[in-house]
């Protein structure tokens, strides 16, 4: 079945210190997670493509804007009256989008009386109201108290993936991307750094935030034979041999934090990537330890809770770090 | 505002000694015409024909004025918050100019516009239509400052919300702006409302004195100072019982905070 091009848009928006040049294309039933670090241009990007197309794109704003002189039936109503509908019709249909997205119990209420859970449901009624053929949401889950997240995420769900429509989700939160979304589109101050399948991002990861969703390390540098050069060290990985011609290219190293070895000393093993360093932080997550290293480069390494008080990882303490060139993955950027 | 307020009550005497003088001097005069007003004949002086034609058509030219300002007001003031035309500066100085001209000037003024040999003559003076423009004059920057100060203090994304959802730019204003700026606007009106009905200077100057056509409740007043003071009271006790109602009407916006 050939694929329906729902969304396909190129946005410029020059504001304040934000240089935004990007453009998005989604196909029917996709659900695009749009990620990126804060003051990338993710808002401006779904405000941008809103104003493009008025009344045809459905839009959830971070803080959601229902109109607080209307009450959440009304809120919902607003763009079916705009489209022509009499009142009574557009009610009729408002109360069903709500109750759709389980708040229909709310709609005689104004936004001030909702909880943050239920006015984020409204807007997205609101939001799906004329059936549009985009759906953006900004971080639909910001200021929704942690009870009523899954509420939120279910109703989310529900609606993003449907048939005949593009749903583009602006999140941080990887399991966000994980649970919700087809595509990620990566923007890194205001530049799209990386678009693709969620697999694909996470397989190879082309930016700080998609290694951080795929919970790997990534170097960014410059292929050398062997590795990568990363400022003063090169990084050996055995996959070099694969992307023999890459030399001088900008590439990246990819390793799971698993694959790093701590140790006092300077290891006798044969591991070709050690360098001295040390310790910035450690995070204990239930039976595992992610402590975070500085050295000729920056990475994170996964160790167990034994090990952190065997050697008494604290921040400050010098310890150098391995990594095995069987481990690396390296590919061009 | 606390600390404020911390200060006040350790100030030295002379604070308290100074703020007591400014409350009797609006207090006394208010205090001696609820003090000095014929209680016993009030009903039958302002039941007057004569006082209830002057109440008549004051209601009748404050509300016109109001509903002038209304009209004419709300758009000048979206123009002040929301355009960017230059010169608005110098709109908003003039804007502001009669409610610090003296009325009789305001009066004068009107009356070198439209007047019989004015720039436009529209035959408006020394009738009631006179009146209502003269009272617009005098109560039209009340409303515009208090709408332009709503707009301001609005959210504009929510009109961008609005527009997300198919809504044209009338539509927005109406259905949007308007509603939420509506507190502001009933403010900017009550206040204008009050100063068209208590308008004096300009009305006499530039619509006359004339009972039945042009004399509003403060002309009648002072008419009936220099012929029969108790019904001077009488029709003074009840334009302020109407200013006491507006400062009830606008309790929480500025008072009894």
């Amino acid at each position: 079945m050939a694929l329906t091009r729902l969304l396909d848009v190129d946005v410029e928006v020059q504001a304040g210190s934000l240089d935004l040049r990007a453009s998005l294309q989604a196909d029917a039933g996709d659900v695009v997670a749009l990620v990126g670090p804060n003051g990338s241009g993710k808002s401006t990007l779904l405000r941008a493509v809103a104003a493009q197309r008025p009344g045809e794109v459905g839009l959830v704003f971070q803080d959601r804007l229902l109109f607080p002189h209307l009450n959440a039936l009304d809120n919902v109503a607003f763009g079916l009256r705009r489209a022509g509908l009499g009142k009574s019709e557009a009610r009729g249909q408002a109360q069903g989008w709500l109750d759709d997205v389980g708040v229909g119990h709310v709609a005689g209420l104004r936004p001030h009386a909702l909880s943050g859970g239920q006015a984020q449901r409204v807007a997205l009624a609101r939001a799906l109201a004329r059936r549009p053929a985009v759906l953006l949401l900004d971080e639909p889950f910001a200021g929704v108290d942690v009870s009523a997240v899954a509420d939120v995420r279910h109703a989310v769900r529900t609606v993003a993936a449907a048939p005949n429509r593009v749903c583009v989700l602006v999140t941080h939160q990887p399991v966000d991307v994980l649970a919700l979304a087809t595509k990620v589109v990566v923007l890194e101050a205001g530049r799209v750094v990386q678009a693709g399948s969620v697999a694909d991002v996470r397989n190879r990861p082309r930016s700080a935030w998609s290694a951080r969703m795929a919970g790997v390390n990534l170097l960014a540098g410059q292929a050398e034979s062997g590795g990568l050069r990363v400022g003063a060290v090169v990084v050996a990985a055995v996959a070099a041999a694969a992307t023999a011609g890459l030399d001088g290219r900008a590439a990246f190293a990819v390793f799971h934090p698993r694959a790093v070895t701590l140790s006092a000393e300077r290891p006798l093993t044969s591991a070709r990537n050690a360098w001295p360093g040390q310790v910035a932080d450690v995070d204990m997550e239930g039976d595992r330890a992610r402590v975070r290293w500085v050295g000729p480069v920056e990475l994170v390494a996964e160790v167990t809770p034994g090990a952190v008080a065997e050697m008494g990882l604290r921040p400050g303490l010098p310890v150098w770090a391995s990594v095995k060139a069987t481990e690396i993955d390296l590919y061009p950027a | 505002m606390r600390e404020g307020r911390v200060s006040a009550t350790t100030a030295g005497a002379g604070v308290w000694v100074l703020a007591a003088g400014a409350l009797v001097l609006i207090g006394l005069p208010l205090a001696g015409l609820l003090m000095r007003a014929p209680w016993s004949t009030l009903l039958h002086d302002v039941t007057a024909p004569s006082a209830l034609q002057a109440l008549r058509l004051s209601l009748a030219c404050s509300l016109g004025a109001l509903a002038l300002c209304l009209v004419l007001g709300v758009p000048l003031a979206w123009v002040l918050a929301r355009s960017s035309v230059p010169g608005l500066g110098l709109v908003r100085a003039v804007v502001l100019v009669p409610m610090v001209l003296p009325p009789v000037v305001g009066g004068a003024a009107l009356l070198f516009a439209f007047g019989r040999r004015g720039v436009l003559p529209l035959r408006l003076p020394f009738t009631t239509a006179g009146a209502v423009v003269a009272e617009a004059f005098v109560a039209l920057p009340f409303l515009v400052l208090a709408t332009e100060a709503g707009l301001l203090g609005l959210d504009r994304r929510y009109e961008e919300a609005a527009r997300v959802l198919g809504a044209g730019p009338w539509s927005r204003f109406v259905h949007v702006t308007l509603p939420q700026v509506a507190p502001a606007v009933a403010a900017g009106a009550a206040l204008s409302w009050a100063r068209a009905l208590g308008e004096f200077g300009a009305t006499i100057t530039f619509a006359g004195n004339l009972p039945g056509r042009t004399q509003t409740l403060p002309l009648a007043v002072y008419v009936a100072l220099q012929t029969d003071r108790d019904a001077a009271l009488a029709l003074s006790v009840l334009l302020l019982a109407v200013s006491v109602a507006v400062i009830a009407g606008l309790r929480g916006r500025w008072t009894w905070r």
